[in-house]
């Protein structure tokens, strides 16, 4: 089991700065609230949490795949489940293996 | 986590089973509706469990139609619940109102009163005082000040030092100190005599101010001046001086009594019948219960109290009174001399420490048989030395 975080390089739509953000950017106001490019943070093995997503495509016990705007997070690993599920965030709780972003 | 857990409870959540191919679809749609799902566990290829709060399962309907899915309640919990269940038991709820405010009204009444600390004021006087205030077992603890209730106290009896009010839970807790009376004091500036307090005989006098008229040995009479008040001068034609005669006198006394030796005594035994007169009460509301008339002529009585207790302390306001009347039989003893004689003694001696003063010292005692009219009879004589001085105005009774 080797666990690996890809780096955000293979993106669908191209991630350059909007007006938006730059305007953010100026006024020192996080980025991740303005834009809509997802926030993926991780505790541990056992939580991840996703906000900026568009919605679940699939959701079993070894695979969770979610869309957002900047490809298909797709997460393996076993007895997993979601927390919780809001407009806004998810969080996915089980014992991670993988996560990665498939194009 | 845990209180959101808890607001999840409070508020009432659905346990349902989503089965269908395109679940995930069914999430989807929940949440852009802005219904929250937590714990989403996959059973089968099917199917899936979650969690989702009562107002969202109403919105929820829709959206299985939509993403074709089935949805069924595999279990509902939290308060909104149980409290339906509970609404139709309107009894259960009767009761529960019902026991609040019966705890309620039962601890804010008055259930038992406690006098401490007197010693010469009887403690039903104090009760009946404190009656008259409408102080009495039942009486609501609102309607008691204990600031007024002291000061009252204070007020109706002068003996008291000291009265202290307190309430402990339902019990009224009164602890009073008894002063002792000041003796009557004649003023310093008053000029006065020693007086002698009773018959006697003098063992040693000393003044402290004053003129002794008196000297060791002298038999002095009740009222006889001791150490006179009056300095008559050397020079007659200077007069007198009064003065503030002070001073102590110890001087020995007698003390007698007699009692007359009895041939029989009357004993007063129990016959071994009883017969008992039933009560219940709560607080001051006493019922008798109907248990016939006594039976008995002579008879004796004790009272026992029934009433549940809590604990080693706490009585229970109500229970049962047993009056236990015992039949007694009287049984006539002819005494021998030597019973008798002491018999007549204890008695004679019973009667001669009552009169003795605290103060005095107990020297000597003597027992004398008189025999007069055919009846013996047993004279005691009791010796003692005491301060028979006490001050008198002059002039005065």
């Amino acid at each position: 089991m080797k666990r690996r975080k890809k780096d955000k390089t293979v993106k669908r739509k191209k991630e350059s700065a909007t007006v938006k953000e730059k305007v953010a950017r100026m006024l020192e106001i996080p980025e991740e609230i303005v834009s809509d490019r997802p926030k993926i943070t991780t505790v541990g093995r056992k939580e991840v949490f996703i906000e900026n997503y568009r919605g679940i495509i699939e959701f079993t016990n070894e695979i969770v795949r979610i869309n957002s705007n900047y490809g298909i997070i797709t997460i393996t690993g076993k007895n997993m489940k979601i927390r919780e599920i809001t407009n806004e965030d998810i969080i996915i709780t089980g014992d991670i293996d993988n996560i990665d972003y498939v194009v | 986590m845990f209180l959101i857990r808890l607001w999840h409870y409070f508020k009432g959540y659905v346990i349902i089973i989503v089965s269908g191919f395109s679940v995930e679809k069914f999430i989807n749609i929940c949440t852009r509706r802005q219904i929250l799902l937590w714990d989403i566990e996959r059973l089968s290829p099917t199917e899936v469990t979650m969690k989702m709060s009562i107002r969202g399962f109403k919105n929820a309907r829709s959206a299985a139609r939509k993403s074709r899915c089935r949805v069924r309640i595999k279990e509902k919990k939290g308060l909104p619940y149980i409290i339906w269940k509970y609404k139709r038991r309107k009894g259960f709820v009767i009761g529960l109102v019902a026991f609040a405010v019966l705890i309620y009204l039962m601890t804010s009444i008055i259930w038992s009163i406690e006098i401490t600390g007197n010693y010469n004021i009887n403690t039903d006087v104090l009760m009946e005082q404190l009656n008259g205030m409408g102080i009495f077992r039942g009486a609501t603890k609102r309607s008691i000040d204990p600031k007024y209730v002291a000061d009252t106290l204070m007020l109706k009896n002068r003996e008291l030092a000291w009265t202290g009010v307190e309430i402990k839970g339902t019990k009224l807790l009164i602890t009073v100190r008894e002063g002792i009376e000041p003796p009557v004091v004649i003023p310093v500036e008053q000029p006065c005599n020693v007086v002698a307090k009773r018959d006697g005989i003098i063992i040693s006098i000393m003044a402290k101010n004053g003129l002794t008229l008196v000297k060791e040995g002298d038999t002095v009479k009740k009222g006889q001046v001791l150490i006179s008040g009056v300095l008559e001068s050397i020079h007659p034609e200077f007069g007198s001086k009064q003065v503030h005669a002070m001073g102590e006198v110890l001087a020995r006394t007698w003390y007698e009594a007699e009692k007359e030796v009895p041939v029989k005594k009357i004993n007063r035994i129990k016959t071994g019948l009883e017969w008992n007169k039933y009560s219940v009460y709560f607080l001051d509301f006493r019922i008798r219960l109907p248990s016939g008339n006594n039976p008995f002529e002579l008879y004796e009585t004790g009272i026992v109290d029934k009433a549940p207790v809590i604990g080693n302390r706490f009585k229970l306001p109500f229970g049962l009174i047993i009056e236990k009347h015992y039949e007694l039989k009287e049984e006539e003893q002819v005494l021998d001399q030597e019973q008798a004689r002491e018999l007549a003694h204890k008695m004679a001696m019973d009667k001669i420490l009552e009169m003795v003063p605290k103060e005095a010292e107990i020297v000597d005692q003597q027992m004398q048989v008189i025999t007069a009219e055919g009846r013996e009879y047993i004279q005691v004589t009791v010796e003692c030395t005491e301060n028979i001085a006490i001050q008198k105005e002059i002039g005065g009774n």
